[in-house]
This record gives structure tokens, C-alpha cells and sequence, in this order.
């Protein structure tokens, strides 16, 4: 009997996934269902087209239409899933077509988050997650002058990065003292912040918005913080974090918190149905607790898993086992990148080495489990590697912060001794 | 400008700073999709480390194939 697997999403997630799939398993019948009018791009690289530094879209598509068909696998564009029957096997959407499935993988992603406030959805305020978002703020950043950027995460910082790259004058309103301060100290946020204005871009610090003003015809003209100041701007960026797109799975037992719940093979508490990508709260083996990552390598890896555990026979199920990072490559000469879990743990250690380079590095149960580098990533694989190999660094964490650290500098594991 | 070179039987390396993307450019990554060898191949051709040898075959990376970092960075393999 030919199998029949169905995925959700036509991210990097359900992408790796569909091909995974059809090298695993080349008779199945595969459907691909996604809500966006366009085949798999690449997601991550959508902000330089906004900056206007990529100004051809060919490159930025990873699959067009042709690969699909090459594969025999189907694709539904503009095709949004309302509901899943987990008894049943069926699929059902919104343009009213059932997809019947053997397995199925959910890889939806998420849905930015709007700024609960008055006017947060006037005509120039952004939210950045699509292609089609990215040629609307592409478009409205050419002729803009003023912006205000809200949001001082690892999203946020794209929009600074595209008031710089369009010349947009801009103010960067955050709610704390320093930008991602969940994972960085004010020493390290200290050169972000400085590289933030050599852009223009002006953070604004205890801020955040009250509301935003409009005008006549609703396009918005400003921001006023919680402090009562107003801040002027006809081009605005908001990144606040993302919703997860589970509406659809309300009613199918799926379990979920904050994101589906699945194990370490990516599979949920319902039987065939797995999932991958941004939307999973996974079991991560390193940490030995639930976590989520938001990057784009690790949803490519656990697309890929879940495919690999959709077709395999019983007991040769592939656990996820993955250090993502995720780096901020707006500033000329300053790299900067985060790994692993930088903003939880119960230890770190942090050096500033010079104004452009600074270290921290986050620890769990005595072994390291993420960390932030920022002007110099030459120990960036090393780290990764000390996670992926769960080394017990009792004693040793002061080690990771020499300047010129070597794995050989620490103790041998115990087995090897 | 060169910014670093890595000769072996069977490929050259070099990694190159360029303002834009060719208009004919067939490959274009950000450094995120680069795992941690190809990462640490990348960062070696851009600061003129010396690299170690390989098989143009297993080289991660493509001819004319530009890198997005902190700047946009053209591989040539030869
Ligand atoms: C501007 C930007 C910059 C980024 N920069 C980086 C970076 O530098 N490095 C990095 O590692 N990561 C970066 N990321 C994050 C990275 O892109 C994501 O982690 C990754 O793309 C997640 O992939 P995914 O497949 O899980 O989800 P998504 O790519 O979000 O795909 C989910 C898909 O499912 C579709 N969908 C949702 N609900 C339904 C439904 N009910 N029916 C049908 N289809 C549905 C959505 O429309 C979407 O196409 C960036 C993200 C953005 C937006």
C-alpha cells in the first residue's frame, strides 16, 4: 500500500521535511499545504532584500514550483488547514479540500505579534515574517525619512538594520536598559548600541509605546512611549515575538504549550502526527527539558528528523540533537552571534575583551548550554561542540573566557581519562 | 579585494569582498546555513587563515556562490 504523508507549512521546515520524505520513502504519496502564494524561500535572508542590498528575488527562492513537480510531490499553494480529524487522518481547509494522511507533520511556524496598543495596524506600521511583507516594507522604506523600531530582539534589530541600509533617520524604543537584555549584559548590549548608532538609529531606553499617532487618512505619524514623549516616524518596525500558529489544531488533543509539544523524534502526543520548525516546544536532549529554538538551522534539522521518523520502521526512530545559532550580520566588522540557550541556565560567566568584543556564556548542571559572542567568532564551533558533547566544566567555566581559549585546554572527559 | 585563499589537490579556495550580488549569481547564502565546518572554512578564507585541503567535490561551498555576513563575500573554487 502506498503511504501518504502531509505536511503543513512550506517553511524551511516542511521544505527539508518534503525532501527528506521523498528520499526515505520515493512511491509515497507527499502533499505540501502552505497559506503564502509562493513556493519555499529563504526566510532568512528576506531582510537584505528589505535593505534594498538584494534587490533581485530569483536567488532568494530555494524551491520554485518545478522542484515539487520533479519530485512528484504536490503543492497547495494559498491553501490554509482550519482543522485536523487525528481519527479520521484527514486534513481539512479553509478552500474546503480534505487531505487524508497516513502521517502528518505540522511545521506552521508563527505569526508575528501586534503591539497591543491604539493604531498598532495603521497604514506604515511593519510586521516582518513573510516575502510579501518584505517587498511592502522594501517599498515604503525607499521613500520614508523618519522611523521608529520597537522590539529589541533578534527581529527588531533587522528593522534598525533597514532604517540604516535606507537612510531612515529612526529611534529604537525598548523597555529596559539595553537591547536583548534576556541574553546580553549592558556591557555587551553597550556595542550593539553603539554600532546602532553609527546606523542612525538612536536607542531609546525605559521607553516603549503608549500608543501610535495618525493621521487623517491613517497612516501613522509617530509614537508616544509611556512617558508621554512622542517620537516622530511615517515608517515603523515592530518585532515583539511571535504567535504561534496552532488555531487549527484546537479540538485534536494535540498537546501544546506555548508551541506543540513534541519528544525528542519530533512526535507529538498524538499518534502520526509530528511536527517541526519554530512552532515545537521539543524535547532537547542536551538540556534534558523542553525548549524552543527560533533559528533557521535548527527548523531545517528537525524537518529533516520528523521525515526520517515518519517513515522509519519501529525502533529505529533519529532523535533531534542539535546546537542551533543564529547571528546579527548588519554591523560592517562586528560579528555577532547567539548559540544554543543564551537566556536560560542557572550560571554564566561574561569579559568584555576590547569596545567590540565581548563574551558570555550560559551554563546549566555544571555544563555549558549557550552564549553570546560578539566581535570575534573564531570560538563560535568550539562552543558548540563543548554543548553537543555535554562537557562538565565544574571548576573550568572561568576557562571558556580566555581570550585564546583551546578545547585542549580543559580536563579530559572522565571516560577518556 | 582578496581576502584569503586555500589551495588542495583538488580545489582553490578564495573568498572574495564584493559590494552586490552578481546579477547572474547562482547561489546565495546567509553564514546561518553554513554548519560548523563549512562556518569555520568560511571564516578562515576571509581572514586569510590557511585552510586545509579538500576535494573540489566535498568543497561546501559553490563556484561564484556569495556568503552573506558582515559583508557579502563571492567564493571562487578552483
Ligand atoms: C526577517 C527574519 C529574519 C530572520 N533571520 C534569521 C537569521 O539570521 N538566522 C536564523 O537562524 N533565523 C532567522 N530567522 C528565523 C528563521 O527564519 C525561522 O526560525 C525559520 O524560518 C522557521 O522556519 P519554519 O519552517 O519553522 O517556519 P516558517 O518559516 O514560519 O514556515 C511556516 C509556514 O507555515 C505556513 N502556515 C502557517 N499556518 C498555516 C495554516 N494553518 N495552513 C497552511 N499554512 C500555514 C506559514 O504561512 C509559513 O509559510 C529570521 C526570520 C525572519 C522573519
Amino acid at each position: 500500500m502506498t503511504e501518504s504523508y502531509v505536511i503543513i507549512g512550506d517553511g524551511i521546515a516542511g521544505g527539508s521535511a518534503a525532501k527528506t520524505l521523498r528520499e526515505e520513502s520515493p512511491d509515497a504519496d507527499i502533499t505540501v499545504i502552505t497559506d503564502e502564494g509562493e513556493p519555499l524561500y529563504n526566510r532568512i535572508l528576506i531582510k537584505e532584500y528589505a535593505k534594498g542590498k538584494i534587490p533581485m528575488e530569483d536567488p532568494l527562492f530555494l524551491h520554485d514550483e518545478e522542484w515539487y513537480e520533479e519530485r512528484d510531490i504536490a503543492l497547495e499553494l494559498n491553501t490554509h488547514v482550519t482543522h485536523i480529524d487525528p481519527d479520521g487522518h484527514v486534513v481539512h481547509t479553509h478552500e474546503g479540500d480534505d487531505y487524508e494522511y497516513d502521517a502528518l507533520l505540522v511545521a506552521t511556524g508563527g505569526t508575528p505579534r501586534q503591539l497591543p496598543v491604539d493604531n498598532s495596524d495603521a497604514d506604515g506600521v511593519h510586521h516582518f515574517w513573510t516575502f510579501q511583507d518584505a517587498r511592502g516594507i522594501a517599498d515604503h522604506a525607499e521613500e520614508s525619512e523618519k522611523g521608529i523600531v520597537v522590539g529589541a530582539g533578534l527581529l527588531g534589530i533587522d528593522f534598525a538594520a533597514i532604517c540604516g541600509a535606507r537612510g531612515i533617520e529612526a529611534n529604537y524604543l525598548m523597555r529596559g536598559d539595553c537591547w536583548w537584555r534576556y541574553a546580553l549584559s549592558e556591557d555587551g548590549a553597550g556595542i550593539i548600541h553603539d554600532a546602532l548608532r553609527e546606523l542612525d538609529v538612536e536607542p531609546v531606553f525605559q521607553s516603549g509605546v503608549d500608543h501610535f499617532v495618525t493621521d487623517d487618512d491613517g497612516q501613522v505619524t509617530g509614537a508616544v512611549d509611556p512617558n508621554g514623549e512622542e517620537f516622530e516616524g511615517e515608517f515603523v518596525g515592530v518585532s515583539i515575538g511571535l504567535d504561534f500558529n496552532t488555531e487549527f489544531l484546537r479540538g485534536s488533543g494535540i498537546e501544546t504549550d506555548d508551541g506543540i509539544v513534541v519528544d525528542e523524534f519530533m512526535e507529538t502526543n498524538v499518534e502520526d502526527i509530528y511536527a517541526a520548525g519554530d512552532i515545537t516546544r521539543f524535547y532537547d536532549v542536551i538540556l534534558e527539558e523542553h525548549a524552543q529554538n527560533g533559528s533557521w538551522d535548527s527548523a531545517k534539522k528537525q524537518g529533516a528528523v520528523a521525515a526520517k521518523n515518519m517513515t522509519a520502521a519501529d525502533g529505529e526512530a533519529e532523535e533531534f540533537r542539535h546546537v542551533s545559532s543564529y547571528s546579527i550580520s548588519h554591523f560592517k566588522d562586528l560579528p555577532f552571534v547567539s548559540f544554543g540557550h543564551p537566556t536560560i541556565g542557572d550560571d554564566d560567566r561574561e569579559r568584555k575583551y576590547s569596545d567590540t568584543e565581548w563574551r558570555r556564556l550560559t551554563f546549566k548542571n555544571g555544563k555549558l548550554i549557550g552564549g553570546v559572542l560578539i566581535g570575534d567568532l573564531k570560538l563560535q564551533s568550539v562552543f558548540k561542540r563543548i554543548i553537543r558533547e555535554e562537557r562538565d566544566l565544574e571548576g573550568q567555566k572561568d576557562l571558556l573566557l580566555e581570550e585564546d581559549f583551546e578545547m585542549e585546554m580543559l580536563e579530559a572527559p572522565a571516560q577518556e581519562q | 579585494m582578496a581576502v584569503g585563499t586555500s589551495s588542495g589537490r583538488h580545489a582553490h579556495l578564495s573568498a572574495r569582498e564584493v559590494e552586490t550580488v552578481p546579477a547572474d549569481v547562482t547561489a546565495l547564502r546567509h553564514v546561518d546555513q553554513l554548519d560548523d565546518e563549512a562556518f569555520d572554512q568560511f571564516r578562515g578564507l576571509v581572514d586569510g587563515d590557511t585552510v586545509n585541503v579538500q576535494p573540489a567535490e566535498e568543497a561546501p561551498f559553490e563556484d561564484g556562490e556569495v556568503i552573506v555576513h558582515t559583508a557579502y563575500y563571492r567564493v571562487t573554487l578552483r
